[in-house]
């Protein structure tokens, strides 16, 4: 279907100005270029781990008991756990899941949001206001809670962590894509496209969506940070993957324990989660300055 | 005579994205004292920021070259303390848009006070009595209401009668006025115009006239300085100059105006725009809109030239008065 | 300001938080009614006998169709009663509002500590911005944002109790002191009843006591305030009214800090409630860390042991108190702004 003239979304024209403005302040702002490097090493660690790590196959849990206990220094670089395990290697092994996990967090909250919020500001009226007050329930509890209570009902493990997070954090996204496409709704070059009878999905998709995206995409960036920070609290807690997985925030709950004399068994996975949500906050704070989400409702 | 206020080949200059940009460029003017003098020009000619520079307030990353002389003293250069005393006291402001230049979570009560008493010091009682004082005198009635409200619940008329009221609260010698009645609606810009003479009249301040708005120049103003692209192209006692304007870039704003002893004519728009980068013009700034523009006009930028004893234009073929 | 203004948005915010509530029970039913195979057993723990869970599930009306369950449980919570711990065997009121002054006073140290010290850091960074000193505060702001808690407290009770050998590890009090002196409990907040009764050991002792946890708690409000302070304060100081009140000659030090920072604080405010009421959560791992005997504590025990009646009466508990911040972030909003009160 050939385009009829001046119905260009606004994103579509100005995208290649919009993508090296984005390279563009990442390098000019160092806490942003800060917050790649971050990202970059939780990236590669990720990926590479199982050939980085100098004690791989301690990871999973194999003892060496005759080498327990040992402070940061010699061939373990962070220390040994009172099982003899290289911290090391653990918190390496630990950055797959790490990542991942709330990575899909995140797309599973934007993949529920996001179709909700859209269609909610597009039809308005009663569908409008039933999701957005559901929403609102979930909003109505402290971040995290529900989350926590999700979990002790499921049983702990880092699956059911996961999708209780993505349970509860759905509506943010709702809210905010709303609140966009109602705004966008009323924009000319929408309802240009209305008058011209294009199907809904079609406005949603060509001419919405495309200019209610910044917003989403700086949000998902702080939030997979934020994510990264909320299971590994929920670890911390024990409600999060069990012993002997080498998961982060329960790395830092098992050395708690010992913290007095020995640690390191604490202080250093609790580091990489630190590292790795400055990371994307950095990255996102950076990204806001670009792409600032009121810029478009505007 | 002695001037209340001389400026003397004023430049501004920003950098903008690496290049150096000067909105004003050389422009030189003087306002005697218990003078209104007008300064007019279309947007971006330099006109707020020649205002800006009489109270240091130029905007961060620009600089300011040149002289401002206000009662004899030196304003650029001059450090901070020797301009917050000369702000208030000797000239004060009255700015273009009076729903935003209030504190929007102060009454205007509050605002007057602090003002007042940061000049004069002095009890809350006694600066809320000079408050009420200066508020009926820019016609105000219901004096309590004013100062126990929030700006966002007055209008806009009411506003500005306030900033009068405030610029006027330590009887400053100049007030400069930047598009003080573009924001209002033509009714009420009216009143805010015959108010500003009689105070004028009665307090005998000199008036910086900063305006866009031809007619509104021709009503209040003693001299007009027409400013073209951070330039004064001509200057003049106002009847003078807009009767029988010099330089042709006047007349092409006077002739884009409708008239009522005109009607049934053809108004003509001024075809061209401002050069974007005035500093790469070698001649004229002018030249390329210019209905008379010759090959001089191209090469040698026209100095001010005397057209009568109280004018000058800066132009090459400036009218002098004959027929054309 | 049309008289009768105030009260009426009163009115109204308060209405809006009454429906929020109910939906918030609605969302606790579900969790508890609903979710769970069979609620009579989660509400017993695993190793209940049969004829209990008869029993319960009779008591707790199981039998009957949802929309009468609802009710009754409303009904219940209305009351007073919301269920008996099964850790404690006391009513769940009882334990949570006895812990309620040592989470309240944890918290309310740790959002002044925020507030004093995230204001101070936005307000410099917007007068130096983009110089050495804007650029480190805008690091600390984000790092405040980004540390795990759980982790920071870790570190502080290492270097500076175990290092430095300052302030305290864990609890709220000295444990000799219940033998030697013990403070007479009036409102529950140790540091005001030590002042009541002129107890000053119990006074610094239970300061000491605070330092760490505190600390670690505001860490985040600490963050997002600085943040949200040094925003404002430069669109502020970008605005007219600042330009006009140089115009007028009013000196920086009254532009700065009287002028722009006054305008800054309705945002600054809002963000303020805001994390105070993310801090409701974070208190859980700060108590967990200093063994700080409030709700946080509690509830994470309650969590791990599925201890289910304090599990909902925490989670409303939390809405409860979430909303209450809320409503009184719009309240204060409206006493900061003047033009929220016609909008």
């Amino acid at each position: 279907m050939s385009r009829p003239p001046g119905m260009t979304g606004v994103v579509e024209a100005a995208a290649p100005t919009r993508a090296r403005q984005v390279v563009a302040a990442l390098t000019r702002d160092r806490l942003g270029l800060l917050g790649l490097v971050l990202i970059a090493l939780l990236v590669l660690t990720a990926l590479f781990g199982p050939w980085l790590a100098p004690f791989p196959e301690q990871g999973a849990g194999l003892a060496d008991v005759a080498r327990h206990d040992l402070p940061p220094g010699g061939a373990h670089w962070l220390g040994t756990d009172p099982l003899g395990r290289d911290v090391l290697s653990r918190i390496i092994l630990g950055a797959r899941p790490a990542l991942v996990v709330p990575i899909l967090v995140v797309a599973l909250a934007v993949l529920i949001g996001v179709p909700l919020g859209l269609a909610a500001g597009y039809r308005g009226g009663r569908f409008d206001e039933i999701v957005m007050r559901i929403a609102d329930m979930f909003l109505a509890f402290p971040p995290l809670l529900l989350a926590m209570v999700i979990v002790a009902l499921l049983g702990p493990s880092l699956l059911h962590a996961a999708l209780a997070l993505a349970v509860s954090w759905w509506p943010w996204y709702a809210r905010l894509v709303r609140g966009l496409t109602a705004a966008l709704r009323d924009r000319p070059f929408v309802e240009g496209a209305r008058a011209l009878g294009l199907r809904p999905f079609t406005v949603l998709s060509r001419h919405v969506l495309p200019n209610a995206a910044p917003p989403v995409i700086v949000q998902a960036s702080v939030d997979i940070g934020t994510v990264i920070l909320a299971v590994g609290s929920l670890a911390f807690l024990g409600l999060g993957p069990q012993p002997p997985t080498p998961d982060w925030g329960l790395m830092v709950a098992e050395g708690r324990t010992y913290v007095m004399t020995e640690w390191w068994l604490s202080a250093f996975p609790g580091l990489a989660i630190f590292l790795a949500v400055l990371g994307f906050n950095l990255l996102g704070d950076a990204l806001r300055d670009v792409l600032d989400p009121r810029s478009v409702t505007r | 005579m002695t001037e209340l206020l001389t400026v003397d080949d004023l430049t501004v200059e920003f950098t903008r994205g690496g290049a150096a940009v000067r909105p004003v460029r050389g422009v030189s003017l003087t306002v005697a004292p218990g003078e209104i003098v007008g300064v007019v020009g279309e947007t971006g000619c330099g006109k707020t920021l020649t205002g800006l520079s009489v109270l240091g307030l130029l905007p961060p990353g620009a600089r300011a070259s040149g002289s401002v002389r206000l009662d004899g003293r030196e304003i650029i250069g001059a450090p901070p303390s020797v301009l917050r005393d000369l702000r208030g006291r000797q000239v004060a402001m009255v700015f273009q848009n009076p729903g935003t230049a209030f504190d929007p979570v102060r009454t205007i009560g509050a605002q007057f006070d602090r003002v007042i008493r940061a000049h004069r010091g002095g009890s809350r009682g006694r600066a809320r009595e000079h408050a009420e004082r200066l508020l009926r005198d820019v016609e105000l009635a219901d004096t309590g209401r004013v100062l126990r409200a929030y700006p966002h619940q007055l209008s806009g008329g009411m506003l500005q009668r306030a900033m009068i009221a405030l610029a006027l609260s330590c009887d400053p010698r100049l007030i400069i006025a930047d598009e003080a009645t573009s924001a209002l609606d033509v009714t009420v810009a009216q009143q805010v115009r015959r108010l500003l003479l009689r105070l004028q009249s009665e307090r005998g301040f000199g008036v910086l006239f900063v305006t866009h708005n031809l007619a509104e120049a021709y009503d209040l103003c003693d001299r007009v300085y027409v400013l073209y692209a951070g330039q004064v192209a001509e200057t003049g006692p106002t009847a003078e100059v807009f009767d029988a304007p010099a330089h042709p870039y006047t007349r092409a704003l006077l002739d884009a105006l409708p008239r009522a002893d005109r009607a049934g004519t053809t108004l003509t728009a001024l075809p061209g725009t401002v050069p974007s980068s005035v500093l790469a013009v070698t001649g004229c700034v002018f030249a390329n809109r210019c209905p008379r523009a010759e090959e001089t006009c191209e090469h040698s930028p026209p100095p001010p030239a005397a057209v009568t004893a109280s004018r000058t234009a800066a132009c090459h073929f400036a009218d002098t008065g004959g027929p054309a | 300001m049309t008289p009768g203004a105030m009260p009426r948005f009163l009115l109204r915010r308060a209405g809006t938080a009454l429906l929020v509530m109910l939906g918030t029970t609605f969302v606790t039913f579900l969790l508890a009614r609903v979710v769970p195979a069979n609620p009579a057993v989660s509400y017993l723990g695993p190793k209940a006998r049969p004829d209990e869970i008869a029993r319960i599930e009779a008591q707790l009306g199981l039998d009957q169709p949802l929309p009468y369950q609802y009710g009754r449980y409303l009904w219940d919570l209305l009351r007073g009663d919301w269920g008996t711990s099964i850790g404690t065997k006391l009513p769940v009121t009882d334990e949570m509002f006895g812990r309620l002054p040592a989470t309240l006073e944890l918290l309310l140290i740790a959002m002044l500590l925020a507030c004093l010290i995230g204001v101070a850091l936005g307000v410099v960074a917007a007068a130096r911005q983009n110089r050495f000193l804007d650029h480190l505060i805008r690091l600390l702001a984000i790092g405040g944002v980004s540390v795990p808690a759980f982790w920071l407290g870790l570190l502080l009770q290492v270097f500076v109790f175990g290092g430095l050998g300052l302030f305290e590890l864990t609890g709220r009090l000295d444990p000799d002191l219940e033998f030697t002196d013990p403070l007479r409990e009036i409102t529950g907040f140790h540091l005001v009843d030590a002042l009541l009764t002129g107890h000053l050991t119990a006074l610094s002792d239970a300061a000491a006591h605070l330092v760490l946890p505190a600390l670690t708690l505001a860490a985040y409000p600490i963050g997002v305030i600085a943040r949200m302070t040094r925003a404002s304060m430069l669109e502020i100081l970008a605005a007219d009214h600042i330009r006009a009140a140089r115009a007028y000659g009013l000196r920086e030090r009254i532009v700065h800090w009287r002028i722009a920072l006054r305008g800054a604080l309705p945002p600054t405010t809002t963000v303020a409630g805001l994390t105070l009421a993310y801090s409701l959560t974070g208190t859980f791992f700060v108590e967990v860390v200093f063994n700080w005997p409030g709700l946080g504590l509690f509830a994470s025990t309650a969590l791990l042991n599925m201890d289910y009646p304090v599990i909902m009466g925490i989670t409303l508990f939390g809405a409860a108190g979430y909303v209450l911040v809320n409503l009184i972030v719009d309240l204060v909003q409206a006493r900061l702004d003047p033009r929220v009160r016609l909008s």
